[in-house]
């Protein structure tokens, strides 16, 4: 996946995954948004970096909210966004979806943002995009969100300092369906972090996990314990019909994060959730309102996080094309 | 009529150099520096001590007619295949409309004839709208077996049913052993590689779950099962306690499942997107150790050719399967070499067993027999690149790698391929 998403200099040319990134990359992208956020605070909202710029939002799977994150930065950089909700039942095939790219070629665009419910969408989309055109992935099935992992780790960053070797991180709930945990796990992997748990009913939790240095727990009680950081999982409603799960009580019970549960990790434990989520579900109000919380600095960071890819993205195609 | 001799070939692989001279569709003469008038032949290969085989017998394939011409047809992969060693294939029922009457079959028949490569079996469909299919009929009209590749099935009675009434007509049964409940929508193995892409995985017991209800009812039935294509260790330890306690049945698995693992698939190898699904590493090996143990008598290509569109897709909104006629006899080879297998041995799993189970005879060296064979270069590596390709499904995982083994000359009956 390396040369998909790296230049010859090691610059990002597409982001469609964690995987498959370095180090070094994932870190320069942490300060750069974190230059673009304190440039915001200091009143600089709208920057000219992206002038000139096409931005298409190409939306296969509904998200207002993550659609209108990635436009909001768009425009905040000055490009130009086209939004397309593409209707699922005209993609069935792959052949509609490269003809929806093909169509898109003739509209001039420079980047995709690009959120499909298949595993894999946005590596094939990168593969087959018209030549100069760049990729984001927004979300592709249960394989990655890249921006979503970024972000998660800015939040941490942002709380709990730089060095995560210190610190003990739980990630809670449906790792099996979830594209947050996997870019989550590869991130943390990629920064070094000290441990790594993952928490959940056995239905949920793949086992393969452990090759990747996570450790497995079915006790949330024994799983939060001394935790430094917790991230949570949105369950989709659809889970509990079927084999995975009984119902949203019992998942509450045994893997909903209370205030007490709380207070079995570190005082000071940070707590995080991609949203939208579901109180009484996977979270109680009291913790998602509480102090304890980064849900909402997760949502204005994330803002900053996906200029910050945009614009690296972006300028590393201009580099290229000048060549 | 043609008449053309070959000079020089090792029989089987083993012994002196001898001379074959085919006339029309039956060997004319075999022995050692036959006296042959050059003028009288059309053509004389110098074999140059290339192995003089059995036609090669490809138990499992999909050439997409009737049904889907615009992805392969019945002339274009029955010619590929003879120009790739292979002298008969078994053809799925699971075509458009299914062998299960006996126009169909006829109408196979006849393409596969009028063809002119490799000779087509096809097989009777096991079940048709949820009852048994006319297998007798069926049987008559050239069946020589009855399967239910491309849709298993589901109802553990009809199979019960199925498998008896196919004992009583002594017809061999091919079953793939996939539980649809247990596959749900899961597009590869269960296991480290689908974890990481997040792909919905097949856990092992779509397969073992299935395959152990087959070897319950075979038992029962006394029916002979062929089951496969195979993809995990666990089929392999199932079948052999089944023929331990004298159940009629021997596994199939494809070339390609005994060359390449999961791993493989990363990133989102749409060409490799199969079902079964390509496994670990250790049920990889497991499968090689069944084939050279005999538990698994049955190599096939399980051939499955595509059109571009098929493969232009995420990998999970992709179509399974993979084009293997062009891969098959270089893959066979390789495990040959590899597992170190004894060349009758070898020779026994790409034709003999299959033979024996289609009901064809095996072929004789000797005057006046039909003529069915392969004469190959062992020796020879070529790379296999797009423009190499004879099958018209050009999804081919193994384009751009090196394969073994070269087809000097194949016939079939009247049906022959020289190589230029």
């Amino acid at each position: 996946m390396t040369d998909l998403q790296l230049d010859a200099d090691g610059g990002l040319r597409n982001l469609l995954a964690i995987d498959g990134l370095n180090r070094d990359c994932l870190v320069q992208l942490l300060d750069q948004a974190e230059a673009l956020r304190a440039q915001a605070e200091r009143g600089n909202r709208k920057l000219p970096l992206l002038r000139g710029k096409t931005v298409a939002n190409l939306f296969f799977e509904d998200s207002t909210r993550t659609r209108v994150t990635f436009q909001l930065a768009a425009e905040r950089l000055s490009a130009d966004v086209v939004n397309l909700d593409v209707a699922r039942s005209s993609t069935n095939k792959g052949e509609s979806l490269l003809d929806t790219l093909a169509t898109l070629e003739a509209m001039h665009c420079d980047l995709f943002v690009v959120r499909h419910p298949q595993s894999g969408a946005a590596h094939f989309i990168a593969q087959h995009a018209p030549h100069g055109v760049a990729v984001l992935n927004a979300g592709d099935g249960r394989n990655a969100h890249p921006t979503q992992a970024l972000l998660d780790m800015f939040s941490i960053r942002q709380r709990c300092g730089a060095d995560f070797s210190r610190l003990s991180i739980a990630i809670v709930g449906d790792i099996t369906h979830s594209r947050v945990a996997r870019s989550d796990i590869h991130a943390l992997g990629l920064l070094g972090v000290g441990e790594l748990r993952a928490v959940g009913p056995r239905t949920l939790v793949p086992p393969q996990l452990a090759s990747q240095g996570v450790v497995i727990y079915e006790d949330m009680d024994r799983g939060m314990r001394d935790v430094d950081v917790v991230i949570m999982l949105r369950l989709q409603r659809e889970r509990m019909r079927g084999a995975l799960l009984p119902s949203e009580r019992e998942y509450f019970q045994r893997y909903g994060l209370t205030s007490e549960r709380l207070k079995l990790a570190k005082p000071d434990c940070a707590v995080l959730h991609p949203g939208p989520i579901n109180r009484g579900v996977e979270i109680e109000s009291a913790v998602a309102d509480g102090p304890q919380s980064l849900i909402l600095d997760q949502v204005s960071n994330g803002l900053a996080v996906r200029m910050a890819v945009m614009t690296q993205i972006l300028g590393n195609r201009a580099r290229e094309q000048q060549r | 009529m043609s008449r053309w001799l070959i000079r020089g070939a090792l029989l089987h692989g083993t012994g002196d150099p001898i001379d074959l001279l085919v006339d029309g569709p039956r060997i004319a003469a075999i022995g050692t520096q036959l006296p042959v008038d050059p003028s009288s032949v059309s053509r004389t290969i110098e074999a140059n001590r290339a192995w003089l085989l059995p036609g090669l017998v490809d138990p499992l394939v999909r050439l997409r007619e009737p049904g889907a011409t615009h992805k392969a047809t019945i002339p274009s992969e029955a010619r590929a295949a003879l120009a790739r060693g292979s002298t008969w294939l078994g053809l799925a029922a699971d075509t458009s409309p299914p062998i299960d009457s006996t126009a169909v079959v006829e109408m196979i028949d006849h393409r596969s004839t009028a063809a002119g490569g490799a000779r087509v079996l096809p097989y009777a469909a096991l079940c048709r709208d949820g009852g048994l299919a006319e297998l007798g009929n069926l049987n008559r009209a050239g069946c020589p077996l009855a399967s239910d590749q491309g849709q298993p099935t589901a109802d553990p009675a009809l199979l019960r049913g199925a498998l008896q009434y196919a004992s009583s007509l002594d017809l061999p049964v091919m079953l793939q052993p996939i539980d649809a409940a247990l596959c749900g929508d899961g597009v590869a193995h269960d296991g480290e590689i689908a974890a990481r892409m997040g792909l919905s995985g097949i856990p092992v017991s779509a397969e073992s779950v299935a395959l152990a209800r087959i070897l319950l009812l075979a038992e029962e039935a006394q029916a002979r099962v062929i089951v496969g294509p195979l993809s995990s260790a666990v089929a392999v330890d199932q079948i052999a306690h089944a023929q331990a306690r004298g159940v009629q049945v021997t596994g199939m698995v494809s070339t390609l499942q005994l060359s390449l693992n999961e791993l493989d698939t990363y990133p989102f190898r749409s060409v490799l997107h199969l079902q079964p699904p390509l496994r670990s590493e250790n049920d990889r090996s497991a499968l090689r150790a069944g084939v050279v143990s005999g538990v698994i008598g049955l190599l096939c290509s399980d051939h499955q050719p595509h059109d571009a569109d098929a493969k232009l897709a995420p990998f999970g909104e992709s179509e399974p399967g993979a084009s293997m006629l062009d891969a098959h006899l270089g893959l066979a080879l390789r495990l040959l070499h590899e597992e170190k297998l004894p060349l009758t041995t070898w020779i026994d799993r790409v034709s003999l067993t299959a033979r024996r189970w289609l009901g064809l005879s095996e072929p004789e060296w000797s005057a006046e027999a039909a003529a069915d064979l392969l004469l190959l270069d062992p020796h020879f590596e070529w790379p296999l690149r797009s423009k190499d390709l004879l099958s018209a499904g050009h999804n081919n995982p193994f384009i751009g790698r090196h394969l073994g083994g070269r087809v000097l000359a194949a016939a079939v009956g009247e049906h022959h391929y020289f190589a230029e």
